[in-house]
């Protein structure tokens, strides 16, 4: 992958630094994901040649180049699921401009197998409408991830579907090619989504970092911040009950969520990857530096929660690293991990967001009623 | 004269004065404001998806003593009653066959309030007061549909009617004044600090918001005007400025909350203190002249209605205060919060978890508040006890039932208030099931913190 990684196409992740502002915070968060759009991208494009490649040529090497190629588009993927906020985000995440591009390049924890293997039997996808009518929950990483990673030979679609007598109708070679067939259009369906999102944020695209500074469509700079500052209840939602939630006996009814990447089975890196989203937005974008969520934090004189949730992060961030493969880890190991992320859990949903927020920031999905 | 004597003297001219016929026009006045306000209101709730996010999504509601039987309608009844709450406000206004419709919307949105104790709000209750007094009141005697069909105005009211209003609204302030006086609001101006921390992008009035001192200024002119603006109305000659201030007042915190419908409101209530022609001198060329009526004996009903009166005004003059019968910090423990108009003291919020306890293995774990609330809910919940106690009890409830015995509930919170670092509010080793909620102190809440709030700061 050569002469096409992130960094070198993108290069460094962006200097945020400088005086506090609310705008600068907005800024600085639209900065970051542009970054993190490009990479995602570039490594889209690696994914989409390495698919090609191995559909031309099923070597074993040529699959493992393609898996590698996977990984690394996951990796860059896992960073922008901390970073949902504008068009990537789905329309209930940002009701002003979240346009869904999200689901539709990682559709977890709405994913569907049945879906995946209807249009590698019924080849739908390849028809004059392309993936437009192909639902979020049949395609992108996840439907990569199920050619690359798994070789079933039955389809878990039910015997009335159609795509159950079209799979069962191809040969086991047909069947491998019309996998391969399908990794290689959803990866130029990714592609192009990735494209689509570089260009959300390109100065000379929809500029939707201008969109951003001018509160355009979301009325006011603080629900703006509000709708940026959302994507810093992940490790709450989606690490905790979510990814972690299912596996361990602490709760009671655990989410029925599925693992985020069954096939490849690195649900581990992902999240520790996404913990890493959750400190560039929180304390800036390189590598924790620059301006964040904490230097708001600092100007407004909530330094002690600032600390707070700096002690939290470290405690979820070294049990993250702690911890096995999650196919190898023990429930007693799920039951401490989820433990470890709940302090910061629990810091965001008491202090950071909601009424005893010290910088007004509201919970999602709470900011539209009257007060008094 | 004996002082028996005179004191039923004293009584026998309170009560004339109190029915002394007066003009009407204040009335009508704030009949057709309060119709159109809060016809504006329910169509707030319709445009905004209020009626299906507040009252119908929740799988669970928390309950009003006494309401427990209070149950949302579906989906599209909730969405009819406000369609016709809207066009009964509008018929309040115009007052057409308002001895029927005035009752129904006061009952209308009555039944909305109970339906849920997390969507209480101070101006919601208020509405519904006001309703139910204009309800009783001869609102619709003058510049009425009701007037026009039966072909006369009666041009004139009780003086008891306006001084009822009067008191009403005067209580909002005064005890809205009263709530603010604490440490927190007067000596670390929070949660003032926090709140306007939102508005410092407002053209012009933002960066001044940024101006160290300056919520200690505004939480002082907030806790003056709250307590004195009452007396400032009460006093002819102080009346039209007090109003002005009033009127900008409220502009101000609509401008900078949000607030809703509650300063248009409170700007219409407040002009039951000015003179009872007051609606005269705008539009005089238009109305009917009052007529002078001689004053009449008090009859039994006019007597039952003052003494009614008299209890209405002693209610709602103890109710904010009950909380002193708990001690402690009512912005905390929330005991005595709700119906005492301690608007925008707070600034309150936390993480709740349940943890269920089952006797019969000993395992204990935790149960999450998704399946049963919506996040406003939670957000809701999280700094009021009895609400805790509530979902506590519902948690147990449901998985005794699933389990086919009982559990101990615990909750582990987590509270900030005014900026505090978050401190745990419930005690976490009391199995909540075992607690019944009532009017003793909660001995489960745990004490207030006792530090001062911070001094965080509004930023640009």
């Amino acid at each position: 992958m050569g002469g096409s990684s992130a960094v070198e196409i993108c290069g460094e992740a962006p200097d945020t630094s400088g005086a506090f502002s609310k705008k600068a915070l907005l800024a600085a968060a639209a900065d970051c994901s542009a970054y993190q759009a490009c990479g995602f991208r570039a490594a889209a494009v690696v994914l989409q040649r390495e698919l090609k490649g191995w559909a031309e040529d099923p070597s074993g090497e040529n699959l493992g180049r393609a898996r590698a190629a996977y990984d690394n588009a996951m990796n860059e993927w896992s960073s922008i699921e901390g970073l949902q906020f504008g068009p990537v985000a789905d329309g209930p995440v940002d009701e002003y401009h979240g346009r869904g591009i999200r689901t539709k390049i990682h559709p977890w924890p709405s994913t569907n197998r049945c879906n995946v293997e209807t249009q590698i039997s019924t080849q739908e996808y390849a028809s004059a409408d392309g993936f437009k009518y192909v639902p979020p929950s049949g395609r992108g990483l996840f439907a990569i991830e199920y050619v690359l990673f798994t070789n079933y030979s039955d389809t878990v679609c039910a015997a009335n579907q159609q795509a159950y007598a079209d799979w069962n109708a191809l040969s086991s070679s047909e069947l491998a090619a019309a996998k391969r067939s399908y990794a290689v259009a959803v990866a130029s369906d990714v592609v192009r989504l990735a494209d689509t999102l570089v260009g959300v944020w390109a100065p000379d695209g929809e500029n939707f970092k201008a969109k951003l500074l001018a509160f355009d469509g979301y009325g006011s700079e603080q629900e703006t911040l509000n709708i940026v500052a959302w994507s810093l209840i992940y490790p709450e939602a989606e690490i905790k009950d979510w990814k972690l939630g299912p596996f361990s006996t602490v709760p009671v009814t655990p989410a029925s969520i599925g693992p985020e990447t069954p096939y490849s089975l690195r649900g581990i890196e992902n999240l520790r990857v996404n913990l890493r989203a959750f400190e560039m937005l929180f304390w800036g974008c390189r590598g924790g530096e620059g301006l964040g969520f904490d230097d708001w934090l600092t100007e407004a004189g909530a330094a002690d929660l600032r600390d707070d949730i700096r002690a939290a992060y470290e405690q979820a961030a070294l049990a993250a690293d702690a911890f096995p493969a999650m196919q190898d880890a023990t429930t007693a190991e799920f039951d401490d991990f989820y433990r470890a992320i709940k302090p910061l859990a629990d810091l965001l949903k008491s202090s950071f967001f909601g009424s005893g927020s010290p910088l007004n920031l509201k919970l999602p999905a709470s900011a539209g009623s009257d007060t008094d | 004269m004996t002082p028996t004597e005179s004191k039923q003297c004293s009584g026998r001219a309170l009560q004339t004065r109190l029915l002394e016929p007066i003009d009407v026009a204040w009335l009508v006045a704030l009949r057709i404001l309060l119709g159109v306000l809060l016809a504006v209101s329910m169509r707030r709730f319709l445009a905004y998806g209020w009626v299906d996010e507040f009252l119908v999504r929740p799988a669970f509601h928390f309950k009003y003593w006494g309401f427990v039987w209070v149950e949302p309608l579906g989906s599209s009844a909730m969405q009819a009653l406000f369609y016709a709450l809207l066009v009964l406000s509008l018929a309040v206004a115009v007052g057409a066959f308002f001895r029927v419709t005035a009752p129904l919307l006061a009952l209308g949105l009555t039944y909305v309030q109970l339906i849920d104790v997390s969507t209480y709000l101070n101006h919601y209750y208020l509405a519904a007061l006001l309703t139910w007094l204009l309800a009783a009141s001869p609102a619709h005697r003058a510049w009425s549909v009701d007037a026009w069909r039966k072909g006369r105005n009666v041009t004139t009211a009780p003086r008891g009617w306006q001084w009822l209003f009067r008191v009403q609204v005067g209580v909002v302030y005064f005890f809205a004044g009263l709530g603010k006086l604490q440490l927190d609001w007067l000596q670390d101006a929070q949660p003032l600090r926090i709140w306007l921390g939102q508005s410092t992008s407002l053209p012009l009035v933002g960066p001044l918001l940024t101006i160290e001192g300056l919520p200690l200024v505004l939480s002082w002119c907030g806790f003056l005007f709250d307590t004195t603006i009452v007396g400032w109305l009460s006093w002819k000659r102080t009346r039209p400025y007090a109003y002005f201030v009033l009127f900008v007042f409220h502009l101000f915190t609509r401008l900078l909350f949000d607030i809703g419908m509650f300063p248009f409101i409170m700007s219409a209530a407040a002009l039951v203190f000015f003179s009872p022609s007051w609606p005269r001198a705008l539009i005089g060329h238009w109305l009917e002249p009052a007529t002078r009526e001689k004053p009449r004996a008090a009859g039994l009903l006019g007597r039952s209605a003052l003494w009614l009166g008299a209890i209405y005004c002693a209610v709602q003059l103890v109710l904010p205060l009950r909380h002193f019968a708990y001690g402690g910090n009512v912005l905390w423990h929330e005991q005595g919060m709700r119906f005492s108009w301690r608007v925008m003291v707070r600034a309150k919020g936390g993480s709740t978890t349940f943890l269920v306890r089952d006797p019969q293995t000993g395992i204990e774990q935790e149960v999450s508040t998704r399946g049963y609330l919506t996040p406003l809910q939670q957000n809701e919940m999280a700094g009021q006890p009895d609400l805790i106690l509530q979902m506590a009890h519902a948690i147990g409830a449901d998985l005794a039932q699933r389990r086919g015995h009982t559990v101990e509930v615990r909750a582990e919170t987590r509270v900030s208030l005014n900026g505090r670092r978050a401190v745990p509010l419930i005690d976490p080793v009391v199995d909540l099931t075992q607690i019944r909620d009532g009017f003793g102190t909660y001995s489960w809440v745990l004490p207030a913190p006792t530090q001062a709030a911070p001094h965080t700061r509004p930023v640009l």
